[in-house]
């Protein structure tokens, strides 16, 4: 699992776990946002307009803090992953 | 989204007294040779049994003349899709607990997330007999596996698959 090892650096080098844990939470409001498409999909036949939006809402904060870490690794001359992908992050709590 | 948002404070280092370690330049190579293929994975995204076997599901409930057995697994197949969809939730729950550290959270969130994911075992199970009841192929069922851990890495493949049908 090629983001595991970004998560173990992440955790074991010191200050980097704030940094990752917004990645994480912000993960955890895009999937909810994600599944209401599903829902929508099923429930409508569509997906509603109020799901767009809070999946758009949810997309831009995941890549801001997605940025916000990269840079911080780039800063630290750490190695990562060209883009952090929510599916990614997500499998690290299957 | 490239800019770093202007409100966004540098997190507490000193909540987190974890070990100084280096920057790893193993890792530094290894997700260098990693740019070049990842993309080209996409393209490969939705294929293997996992995938197979949802096709399997769908085209198989497609070609059943209408009538009660194509209603039946319609909408069998949409509680499965839902079962899906609230155990992504779930999980994503238990994450967000995991992260805040909150013992009695994190152990209510994972008694959520069992549930969904016994759910989801289910709705995989009755929808297999229902294909069996129909005269259908359910070889399917097996495909994907019959543990725990078979039908979480299905749901969570398939998760990205009705999503991106959706699109």
């Amino acid at each position: 699992m090629k983001l595991k090892a970004l998560q173990t650096t992440c955790l074991q080098t010191e200050g980097l776990k704030p940094f990752w844990d917004t990645v994480v939470l912000s993960t955890c409001k895009l999937i909810p946002a994600l599944s209401r498409k599903i829902d929508d999909s099923i429930d409508y036949g569509q997906v509603q307009p109020e799901t767009r939006m809070a999946i758009e809402v949810a997309e831009l904060d995941f890549d801001e803090k997605c940025q916000v870490l990269l840079d911080e690794l780039d800063r630290r001359k750490i190695g990562h992953p060209p883009k952090i992908l929510v599916f990614d992050v997500f499998e690290l709590f299957l | 989204m490239n800019e770093r948002h202007p409100s966004f404070e540098a997190p507490n280092e000193e909540s987190h007294p974890v070990s100084q370690s280096k920057a790893d330049p193993f890792l530094a190579d290894s997700w260098d040779r990693m740019v070049e293929g990842e993309h080209g994975e996409d393209q490969a995204e939705f294929k293997g049994r996992d995938y197979d076997a949802y096709m399997s599901i769908v085209t198989q409930i497609a070609s059943v003349p209408e009538g009660k057995d194509k209603e039946v697994l319609n909408k069998l197949l949409a509680n499965l899709k839902k079962g899906v969809s609230r155990y992504l939730n779930s999980i994503s729950l238990l994450a967000e607990r995991k992260v805040s550290e909150e013992l009695f959270a994190i152990e209510s969130a994972d008694t959520s997330r069992k549930r969904a994911h016994t759910g989801i075992i289910d709705e995989l199970n009755i929808l297999s007999r229902a294909f069996e009841r129909a005269g259908l192929d359910n070889s399917w069922r097996s495909d994907i596996g019959l543990t725990r851990k078979d039908a979480t890495r299905w749901a969570a493949k398939i998760s990205q698959v009705l999503l991106s049908e959706l699109s």
